[in-house]
């Protein structure tokens, strides 16, 4: 497939001649539009997740998140001086059935125990770490529709926060989404369903 | 190999923070009765208009004879701790300034020397020189050496208290009341001295001014030793607080007094505080001080006051008190600086409520050790009978000496020179190694004081040193390990009083006064986070001569040692903004006895 979209709509001797017409080249962003739409953003075989899908909740806490996406992001725990336990979330919502997969690397220099990571699936929590240097890699299912993330606790907001480094991150949906083949299919069949419409209309006599 | 913020900030850390624990020391306090209690109200901006008077008789009615005084000065003393044994490890003159060979000091500590940016700040004014201290009150006012500058914001307000007297801006440095005012009329006193006769009345110093964003209240403190009307000194002292009774720093203050003559529990008075500090949690007020005999200047014990918030922003006529009374037992009962928690930061709530204070060895001159004290139990200062306790724990830290004093550039001495013979350039005092400032930040505390320091010509300066402890109390144990510490100093020259403040976010700035070969007394600051420390200070009020004040004049014989400072302010506004003040030689009006200015100005960070 050419990727010459920078002159869609004008004459080049480079694109096939049946989209050299404007309702050709109409035809083809039709197909284009169909296979973006049958898939949105990820790459085949994973839902993907842009971290701003992921909601940052504190709760007694002042924790934070340092990174440009999901494929390596430390979030830092609540550390605020109360004294008081609270959590620090990253919440996204599943848009499909998945595997979450991702390596992570836990560190603190509090003692262990007084703060801890993992992941959570429905407000439901897996503790992955509370002792700093432990780190590995994890997996857990999701359906569409429920609200997941990671989570960085800490017991009384002082001696220094937890640190839960995510990386790798992964979410293989559970059913094979469409892969590139099809989606070369579909946007053939978008173009030919565009063009034979233009085609017949073209026999009824119609004018453009 | 992908290395985060996080990683690098963890790796320049020691290890797991767990090695600290030590044993703890362990005090009550006493419930304060009837002992400090309201005794009026003034309105600052009508009294600054002339038109509101509310004077309280003097404490003492000792008439003694007058004499009219030719404009008298007031040094006010600088105590430094009873260090013994090796009192300094050094000589105190002879290894400082550049025309002494370079000397390896038996003590100092080696450090990268700042170098110095472009100021980088949101707006600046100067604040309250001697002159408007002198000339307040239709000059009844004393002479006063070292200012001892503070400085409260909040609601748009700018608040600055020096000796012995007060201003509130807004944020571009309108002065908003018609006048300076003394501080004896802040508290409703008589003047300080009255020119034209001679009569002495109170005279408070150590200023110390705070903006609660809590209770949204405006503190203004001093304390003082009475004195008869000859200004001879009695054996009998006063704290002096004036509490606004609104969030407007120019309205009706509610003024306390507190008798500070006898110590609580302890022998060794009569007594007066000295040094006087400020701090606050969610439930208190702490006012800290070193209490010294009346009679003879020796050491007694150090104390602090914890007085329930609710209770003066309610204008309570006594209100909920309770006061620790600290003999000098470990040598670090002395100058136990209170924490402040900056606006949207988090108080420490478990244990009932805490409030942390911080202090350095005072017994001898050189140490590597912070003393970091908890007071629990704090939100019992909602209650009528309040149940705090104090622990304290040691904290090993980079050591830490007495700083020397302080060389200046030469520059014209307009009083100096009326001296036969003319007075000499002065030194500046150091002081010593007193904490002087402590911010309690996203669980962290943020200590500075001065410190000696050894330059790159091997030579000691003063400089200072800074720590960001980790605190935490669990099930009853207090811990306090170093997370990050570090020391100032610039090259061939002096940092005098380092003061910091820090935001929420864990965010702010250094202030103190730079002086030496290369600079007249100058303010300047340097930004620093959690994890880092800017490597330069930016300059933004350059010093336009050599401090020419009394307290230099003494002996002109000899070269004298001016007072500076006695500290330096740092605080945090409710836009995490950083506010600082600080000493410096302004090109301001003077008068012929002193020349000290101020500068106040804020960096967002």
């Amino acid at each position: 497939m050419r990727k010459r979209q920078s002159t869609i709509g004008k004459p080049s001797k480079a694109l096939p001649s049946w989209i050299l017409s404007g309702g050709q080249s109409v035809a083809w962003i039709a197909g284009l539009v169909i296979a973006a739409t049958i898939a949105p953003t990820a790459s085949a075989g994973t839902i993907g997740y842009p971290l701003s899908a992921f909601t940052l909740v504190n709760t007694n806490a002042d924790g934070s998140l340092a990174s440009l996406d999901l494929i390596a992001a430390d979030l830092t725990g609540g550390n605020n001086g109360s004294g008081l336990e609270g959590t620090m979330d990253l919440l996204a919502t599943a848009t499909g059935d998945a595997t979450v997969v991702f390596h992570y690397v836990y560190i603190s220099l509090d003692e262990p125990g007084f703060d801890w990571a993992g992941y959570l699936v429905d407000n439901v929590f897996t503790q992955l770490a509370d002792t700093s240097g432990e780190e590995g890699d994890a997996s857990f299912p999701v359906l569409a529709g429920q609200e997941f993330g990671f989570r960085v606790g800490t017991a009384d907001n002082g001696g220094e926060p937890g640190i839960f480094t995510v990386s790798s991150f992964d979410a293989p949906s559970a059913v094979p989404e469409p892969s590139t083949p099809s989606l070369l299919i579909a946007v053939v069949a978008g173009i030919i369903a565009a063009r034979k419409l233009l085609v017949d209309r073209d026999a009824r006599g119609g004018k453009r | 190999m992908r290395i985060t913020l996080s990683f690098l900030f963890a790796l320049t850390c020691s290890a797991v923070l767990n090695d600290t624990a030590r044993a703890q020391t362990f005090h009550s306090g006493t419930p304060v009765t009837g002992q400090l209690t309201l005794t009026g109200t003034v309105n600052l901006k009508q009294t600054a208009l002339g038109t509101f008077s509310a004077l309280r008789p003097l404490f003492s009615t000792t008439l003694a004879p007058l004499t009219v005084p030719s404009d008298p000065t007031k040094i006010i003393p600088l105590l430094h701790p009873p260090v013994s044994g090796s009192i300094r490890t050094m000589p105190r003159l002879g290894t400082h300034g550049d025309a002494t060979p370079a000397v390896i000091p038996r003590s100092g500590l080696d450090a990268l020397s700042l170098s110095v940016n472009q100021a980088a700040v949101a707006g600046g004014f100067d604040g309250l020189t001697h002159a408007q201290q002198k000339n307040a009150n239709n000059g009844n006012q004393y002479n006063v050496e070292p200012p001892s500058p503070s400085v409260a914001v909040g609601n748009g307000y700018v608040l600055q208290g020096v000796n012995n007297a007060v201003q509130v801006y807004n944020t571009t440095g309108t002065p908003l009341l018609a006048r300076v005012l003394s501080s004896n009329e802040v508290f409703g006193l008589p003047p300080a001295i009255i020119q034209a006769t001679g009569a002495a009345g109170p005279f408070p110093t150590d200023m110390r001014v705070y903006y609660d964003t809590g209770i949204d209240r405006w503190f203004i403190l001093q304390r003082a030793q009475d004195n008869d009307s000859g200004g001879n000194p009695l054996a009998s002292s006063h704290l002096y607080m004036a509490v606004s009774q609104t969030g407007d720093p120019t309205g009706t203050y509610n003024d306390y007094t507190m008798d500070t003559t006898d110590s609580l529990n302890f022998f060794g008075c009569p007594c007066y505080p000295d040094y006087l500090q400020i701090g606050s949690d969610q439930y208190g007020f702490y006012i800290a001080a070193n209490e010294y005999n009346a009679f003879f200047p020796f050491f007694v014990d150090a104390t602090i006051l914890a007085i329930s918030k609710a209770s003066l922003a309610a204008g309570a006529p006594s209100p909920t008190a309770v006061q620790f009374t600290l003999q000098f037992a470990t040598g670090y009962e002395f100058a136990i600086q209170p924490a402040s928690t900056p606006p949207g930061g988090s108080n420490f709530l478990a244990s009932g409520g805490v409030e942390f204070f911080v202090s350095s060895q005072g017994r001898f001159s050189i140490d590597s050790a912070l003393a970091v004290w908890a007071m629990v139990n704090t939100s019992t200062l909602l209650t009528p009978n309040p149940s705090l306790q104090l622990m304290m724990v040691n904290t090993p830290v980079q050591t830490y000496s007495y700083p020397d004093i302080a060389n200046q550039k030469p520059g014209p001495l307009t009083y100096g020179a009326t001296f036969t013979p003319p007075g000499q350039l002065a030194y500046l005092d150091g002081s010593d190694d007193r904490v002087l400032s402590v911010s309690y930040a996203g669980g962290r505390l943020y200590v500075t004081l001065a410190a000696s320091v050894i330059d790159n010509t091997n030579r000691q300066r003063v400089g200072g040193a800074y720590y960001i402890l980790s605190p935490t109390l669990r099930a009853g144990v207090l811990n306090a390990p170093v997370l990050r510490q570090g020391t100032l100093l610039v090259n061939g020259n002096h940092l005098l009083r380092p003061s910091i403040a820090v935001n929420a976010q864990g965010n702010g700035a250094i202030v103190f006064t730079v002086v030496g070969s290369d600079y007249y007394p100058s303010v300047a600051f340097l930004p620093i986070s959690v994890t880092s420390t800017s490597s330069s200070m930016q300059i933004v009020a350059p010093g336009v001569g050599p401090e020419d004040g009394f307290s230099g004049y003494l002996d002109t014989t000899q070269v004298g040692i001016a007072r500076w400072g006695d500290y330096a302010s740092a605080v945090v506004a409710s836009d995490g903004s950083i506010w600082m003040t600080a000493e410096y030689i302004p090109n301001a009006a003077r008068t012929l006895k002193a020349n000290w200015g101020t500068y106040v100005f804020r960096y967002i960070p």
